[in-house]
């Protein structure tokens, strides 16, 4: 196993109890643990150099402003932008997809055209597209999946040449499937759309090269990836930027204001209106650093194994259902299931009684539950962290679960 | 927790649910869901000479949702309907576990919820007499 004691140790709510059992945590899809370093970056930065960033003269002004677009640049580095003013700074992947929403979709679509995005979307990545679509009197159209939670564009028959807008999540929060962004990116080009991908389940479990993708937009959130929450990116393609209107108006965006006139700054201060969450992008920045020195190829090749590991242990059992790719190297680090005749949150109660933390609802894919035919499904997610000891635990109170409730 | 919150009465409740079904002779039903997890029930009344003669209920849901409604209908069938609206969340929340988590008590008031909506309807058209809505 590539988890080591030491990696363990850098994460220090693991070695708190629940219910008097060590902590399992296996809800790393909804968000992850912070490792010390994340920790201790938020609170050198309060600790040392706290104060407003941009235009401010005095010594901590500019160190703060310094740390602020060091972390711009990690996080460019981190997804491969190509300049550093792609990555601009939201309160996280809704945050960015209401972006999108905002300043393309609700300023540049009309009537006749198209907004595509599909059925296994989080509703994140569907609410900000339906409001759009009301606003400007354009149409919806849902791309279909297969079994396996695979959107396949070629299929799609529908007006192509009013297809303004795809909107696709780069890997499922629920069936974890990992879409084939290139080849869609390439779709919608060749079709004069743009691309936004919401990557929020991707960038804290695969490699992603915003640039080898092909997209528009790129949408991810800070606390999935092992920083802190409050903080996220969206990735605008510098050719874009210029076209777009800002998202929010006020301090830090403009050149010059009068009293009945403004101009705005150029991107990325363009796009970030107000005082921005200095401290966030600092530990997000501190997070990437975490992940490259773990290499993230490494952490995804950890995530296959317990992927591995468990799907064989699910395999052996006749009531557990598996929703999603049938291959773990199609999906990232999730699995949602449901046992036979227990409900996900009755599951989900008692595998806490064991320390064990699982997600049970819907997970914002109300659309795609009602697809599968559940009203909800239970989820195990992985990072870094996580053990084949841990999937035993899981196992182990599964069989607790059905003693208890069946 | 799971001892008490599994405890026995409850599980009993909830693998043979009492006033399961449909009503054929009704006054009213109404279906709530519960968003976080999209459970759902449907509940039938037939409420005679402001007193709720009959009750049942169909569900999809968890153990603690499915038990709760068994548990809070048994109690107010056969009630007037004065002394059920007098019923507080809090008395049943008490009767199935006091330390439920904030997410469970969605869970377990998702009946509870259902029937206030229902009664309220009901309140909402009138006596019997002036509307002959009673059965």
């Amino acid at each position: 196993m590539l988890t080591s004691e030491q990696t363990i140790k850098d994460f220090p709510i693991l070695s708190r109890k629940i219910n008097g059992k060590r902590l399992v945590y296996l809800d790393n899809a909804a968000t992850t643990q912070k490792p010390t370093r994340v920790l201790e970056a938020i609170e050198t930065y309060y600790r040392q150099h706290n104060a407003n960033v941009h235009r401010g003269i005095h010594t901590l002004s500019e160190e703060a402003t310094k740390m602020y677009e060091e972390a711009r640049v990690t996080l460019q580095k981190f997804i491969n932008a190509r300049h550093p003013e792609e990555i601009i700074f939201t309160r996280g992947t809704t945050d960015s997809l209401n972006f999108v929403a905002r300043t393309y979709a609700e300023e540049k679509l009309k009537i006749a055209d198209t907004i595509l995005f599909s059925e296994l979307e989080h509703h994140s990545n569907l609410v900000p597209w339906q409001i759009a679509a009301k606003k400007t009197g354009a149409k919806i159209e849902v791309l279909k999946i297969d079994n396996e939670g695979f959107v396949d564009v070629s299929l799609k028959e529908c007006k192509e040449q009013n297809i303004k807008l795809i909107a696709i999540s780069h890997a499922s929060n629920v069936f974890g499937t990992i879409q084939n962004i290139k080849e869609i990116s390439k779709w919608a080009h060749e079709r004069g759309a743009l691309l936004v991908v919401d990557g929020a389940q991707a960038v804290p479990h695969i490699k992603v090269d915003v640039q080898s993708l092909g997209c528009d937009f790129y949408a991810f959130s800070g606390h999935k990836m092992l920083g802190p929450m409050g903080i996220g990116v969206l990735y605008i393609k510098k050719e874009l930027q210029e076209s777009l209107a800002p998202y929010q108006y006020g301090g830090g965006m403009i050149r010059e204001v009068g009293l009945e006139t403004a101009t705005w700054d150029l991107s990325p201060s363009k796009f970030e209106a107000g005082t921005p969450n200095v401290e966030g992008a600092i530990g997000l920045a501190a997070a990437c650093s975490y992940l490259n020195q773990q290499g993230i190829e490494n952490v995804r090749k950890h995530e296959l194994e317990l992927l591995e590991y468990l799907s064989e242990e699910f395999a052996k059992d006749k009531e557990v259902i598996v929703y999603g790719p049938k291959e773990s190297g199609k999906r990232t680090g999730v699995i949602a299931f449901n046992v036979s005749n227990i409900h996900p949150h009755d599951l989900a109660s008692v595998l806490d009684t064991e320390g064990v933390a699982i997600r049970s609802g819907h997970h914002c894919t109300m659309p795609l539950h009602k697809k599968l035919g559940v009203p909800a499904t239970a989820r195990v997610s992985f990072h870094i962290y996580n053990t084949k000891d841990d999937i035993d635990i899981l196992l182990k109170g599964m069989e607790k679960a059905r003693k208890v409730l069946l | 927790m799971t001892d008490t919150l599994y405890r026995e009465e409850l599980m009993e409740h909830y693998k043979h649910p009492q006033n399961w079904g449909r009503l054929t002779n009704k006054s009213g039903s109404v279906s709530e869901v519960n968003p976080l997890c999209g459970d759902e029930i449907t509940v039938d009344v037939l409420v005679e000479e402001d007193v709720l003669k009959d009750i049942s209920f169909t569900a999809h849901g968890c153990a603690i949702s499915i038990a709760s409604a068994s548990i809070f209908f048994d109690k107010v069938k056969g009630k007037k309907l004065e002394d059920i609206k007098s019923l507080q969340k809090k008395d049943l929340l008490d009767q199935i576990n006091p330390n439920l988590t904030l997410s469970r008590i969605k869970c377990a008031t998702l009946g509870f919820n259902a029937l206030s909506r229902l009664m309220l309807e009901i309140e909402a058209r009138g006596t019997p007499k002036e509307k002959g809505f009673y059965v």
